[in-house]
């Protein structure tokens, strides 16, 4: 340290100079911009504006309905009200962030840790304990589980949908409570697509770039007769491998899906939902090991709003296949679900409902290697939820509270209390509060598992005694809108978590690893995010989450690296600023900042990284938009996560800059 | 703990690379847009006050509703603050038959009752039931923003197809409330039954 040469020092000072000047200016720049507009004078030039609209009022309806207006994509206020920390995104977000993939977009959330493996894989979590198989949370589309039972986690590779028709992705962080299955532990992803009354006519999306390489997408919607609607669509990528040092590059990838979503507007409010999309993907993982995923879907729900209460009846059949180098699985998956809302009394709303799935596992593993044992499954699932809003005081004080019950095959009966309150001290501010028992149940990887390392030497093993993790949850947050161009949610949890996933040395000779639950730990972490639109034509969000995990192993526990993978694998810190800006010619120009804290798994230690995406469109006319969007555009490649587990050693693969083309045209 | 976390925060402040970061998107941000703002299209809320207006206009109310010459037109607007300022300084100071239009934010579902019409917002999702059914015995016309809202029993409501603003009348739901649409609205609207 004392040989360090001065020319090394003073360069160091020099960069603390510019560091200074950067972030004052910065803080100045950023002083200005977001104080100007909320300016006396400001807020009079806006009631001027609004004044000036009333030529609008004296127009015909004949004209306003050939008026054009500002896709504002308002967040639904509803969400305003809700006791639990949510958050939307909107299909305007997902468009101009210029995300090409589901993974990605829910990166545009706060709290929500997206690290990119190589070109096909995501590890996803929520409020910390990232892996790569995201086990703690619940992925749903369109109200179907996409959790795959076998791996106990979602392969973000094969969730794909044409994105320009997701209505909106709601995330909640924590625990679902009440309402939501199992395994929504951690947090819950709620995928929801538009309906086919919305996506009515044609629409043709095609591109391609450096890493997105070619893609495109073809969707046709009309109605037939008043009522009944319908859309076909289909869509295809290709992508490019991401940085390898050995330029070994294995992760190019390309897949194909279609799909259809019709809906049936019935008598006396009822309506009839009827959907289903197949793919085909080819997923590249390690020279020559290829994974060959294929699967489909169908649903079907209906429902009625009636006077005083609504009621929903919803089915789906799911198949997944997945066929790794050494392992092959096939996934049935039956679900059915209804659900039942209405009011008590003027004081009380009931919501409950009844669920049932079916899984039918099948596998084909390799011995040695990695196998299940038994290699087949028929599971069944039953659950049940009540839950009961109370009004204290009317429109100021509400309480939920409520149970989820649940039985399935491996740890019988579980139940899921929560209670919530929430309170409004003025018609802007919402302050509440939650505490929640959630539980992760096991699946056949817990409980069927024989995965060699090292061939007749090294094992790890599920444990058919394995039990359900559980979470104790504690969560606190406040909103407020003070004017209609700011809004402020900050939240703040903190979760215990118990009976957690380790791996406990069973066998000397040769090594058995096998799955118990004697990890404990806690998270105490907040989020905080803030919209802001200082001008109609520029929106802002900046967001930051933060955590600290603190894991340990019980006094039986002997486990050698699981505390150091759970504490170590998210980062505990991330920043986020975004910027949407309408400019005159109907040009527009987003961008995303993001700043992510580093991880200090010992086998995989990842540095933190900045990047930034871009994206400028020009609007031709209403019906034909090009645009052009760079991506991680701050670095030629950064690495962000290594999921191995030692001893396997599969080197770091890095995430690339990547720029792309695309037009789209509706008719 | 606390100690850890404040450590945490400490470290997250944008490090150089970032605050370069944040330059380059200040400086594209600023370069680019700072001064074009005008010339932009009316948002939706501009539009939706507009068409409320108009429906006033070519409605009809029992004419025990529309009795005295002095007592305001009252439009309610329930669970949307930002289309409550933006109606308020869109029509008040306009007239429809004859009566100035007052334009009031609801707070509790009972004051609907005393207006000629009400603007139910897409918050109220939820509620609405419990509100068509506290209006049920009045004569207000009731205009909804969600998708499903007419479906579900509201007169009017509002949709959108692409960039603009459509609307739908649910023709029982206005029957059996004695309020009578002109011709002009119903054909212009999605009759839904």
């Amino acid at each position: 340290m004392n040989s360090t040469p001065d020319l090394f020092k003073k360069r160091h000072i020099h960069a603390g100079i510019f560091r200074h000047r950067y972030i004052f200016i910065s803080v100045v720049a950023l002083i200005v911009l977001f104080i100007w507009p909320l300016t006396p004078a400001n807020a009079a030039e806006e009631q001027a504006k609004i004044a000036a609209a009333p030529s609008l009022i004296d127009m015909s309806i004949e004209d306003l309905m050939n008026i054009e207006v500002t896709l504002a994509s308002k967040k639904p206020e509803r969400y305003f009200d809700t006791p639990a920390a949510i958050y939307v995104i909107t299909s305007e977000d997902i468009k101009r962030s210029g995300v090409t993939s589901i993974a990605d977009a829910l990166r545009l959330a706060p709290g929500v840790e997206v690290a990119r493996i190589d070109s096909t894989r995501w590890a996803v979590s929520i409020r910390g304990l990232s892996d790569v198989l995201n086990r703690r949370l619940l992925v749903l589309i369109d109200g179907r589980s996409v959790y795959n039972p076998v791996f106990a986690g979602v392969f973000w590779s094969v969730q794909d949908y044409p994105l320009e028709d997701i209505d909106r992705i709601e995330i909640i962080r924590g625990p679902g409570g009440s309402l939501w299955g199992a395994n929504a532990v951690n947090g819950i992803v709620n995928i929801i697509t538009k309906s086919a009354k919305d996506t009515q006519g044609g629409f043709v999306s095609i591109g391609g770039g450096t890493e997105d390489r070619d893609f495109a997408g073809i969707r046709y919607g009309d109605t037939i007769g008043k009522d009944f609607s319908y859309r076909i669509y289909s869509k295809y990528f290709n992508r490019d491998a991401m940085y390898h040092e050995d330029a070994d590059n294995y992760d190019d990838w390309q897949m194909a899906q279609l799909g259809f979503s019709t809906d049936w507007d019935l008598k006396d409010g009822n309506t009839f939902r009827f959907q289903g999309d197949i793919y085909d993907a080819n997923v590249g993982q390690e020279t020559a090991k290829n994974i060959d995923a294929s699967g489909g879907n169908l649903l079907g729900r209906w429902q009625q709003s009636g006077d005083a209460s609504d009621l929903m009846l919803q089915f789906y059949y799911d198949r997944t296949y997945w066929n790794e180098h050494n392992i092959q699985t096939t996934v049935d998956t039956l679900g059915l679900d209804f659900q039942n809302y209405f009011a008590g009394t003027s004081r009380q709303t009931i919501n409950w409902g009844l669920g049932y799935r079916f899984n039918f596992i099948d596998t084909k593993g390799t011995p040695n290697d990695l196998e299940f044992d038994p290699d087949h499954h028929n599971d069944n699932l039953f659950s049940a939820f009540v839950q009961d809003e109370i009004t204290l005081v009317k429109d100021k004080l509400n309480l939920t509270i409520g149970s989820k019950f649940e039985h399935n095959d491996y740890s019988g009966y579980e139940l899921q209390p929560s209670a919530k309150i929430l309170w409004k001290p003025t018609q802007d501010q919402t302050i509440w509060a939650s505490v929640s028992r959630a539980v992760r149940t096991p699946s056949p990887i817990d409980h069927d598992l024989v995965q060699w390392f090292i061939p007749s030497v090294l094992v790890l093993k599920g444990d058919k005694g394995f039990e359900s993790e559980e979470l104790g949850a504690y969560e606190i947050g406040y909103r407020i809108q003070p004017v209609k161009r700011l809004a402020l949610d900050v939240t703040a949890y903190y979760n215990v978590y118990d009976n957690l996933l380790s791996a406990e040395q069973i066998s000397p000779w040769p090594f058995i690893y096998a799955l118990r639950n004697e990890l404990s730990g806690d998270i105490l972490g907040g989020e905080i995010s803030i919209d802001y639109s200082p001008f109609d034509w520029w929106r802002v969000h900046a967001s930051q989450s933060i955590m600290h995990i603190e894991m340990k192993r019980d006094d039986v526990s002997a486990d050698p690296s699981t505390v150091d993978a759970m504490e170590n694998s998210t980062p505990d810190r991330q920043t986020t600023l975004r910027s949407y800006m309408d400019l005159p010619h109907d040009l527009k120009f987003d961008c995303t900042l993001r700043s992510v804290g580093r991880l200090t798994y010992t086998p995989n230690q990842i540095s933190g990284y900045n990047s930034m995406d871009v994206r400028f469109a020009w609007d031709i006319n209403p019906d034909l938009e090009i645009s052009l969007v760079g991506q991680n555009l701050l670095d030629d490649h950064h690495p962000e996560y290594n999921p191995t587990i030692p001893p396997a050693v599969i080197p770091t693969v890095e995430i690339q800059r990547g720029v792309y083309g695309k037009v789209q045209w509706q008719f | 703990m606390i100690e850890t976390l404040r450590f945490t925060i400490k470290n997250s402040s944008l490090r150089l690379h970032s605050a370069k970061g944040v330059m380059i998107f200040l400086i594209l941000s600023l370069g680019v847009g700072i001064s074009f703002a005008n010339a932009q299209k009316p948002t939706d809320d501009q539009v939706k006050a507009a068409f409320v207006y108009n429906f006033a206009k070519f409605t009809e109310w029992p004419s025990d509703v529309m009795k005295g010459p002095d007592t305001p037109f009252v439009i309610g607007v329930f669970g949307d603050d930002n289309f409550y300022k933006t109606l308020k300084v869109a029509a008040e100071g306009k007239s429809v038959q004859g009566k100035p239009i007052s334009v009031m934010r609801i707070d509790r579902i009972e004051d609907g009752q005393k207006c000629h019409m009400i603007y139910i917002g897409s918050s109220q999702e939820e509620n609405l039931s419990y509100i068509l059914k506290e209006m049920k015995n009045f004569h207000v016309l009731t205009v909804g923003d969600m998708s499903g809202f007419a479906k579900r029993g509201c007169m009017i409501n509002f949709t959108r197809e692409r960039d603009y603003i459509r609307f739908e009348i649910n023709v029982n739901a206005a029957e059996r409330s004695g309020i009578k649409m002109s011709s002009n609205l119903l054909k212009l609207a999605k009759i839904v039954e």
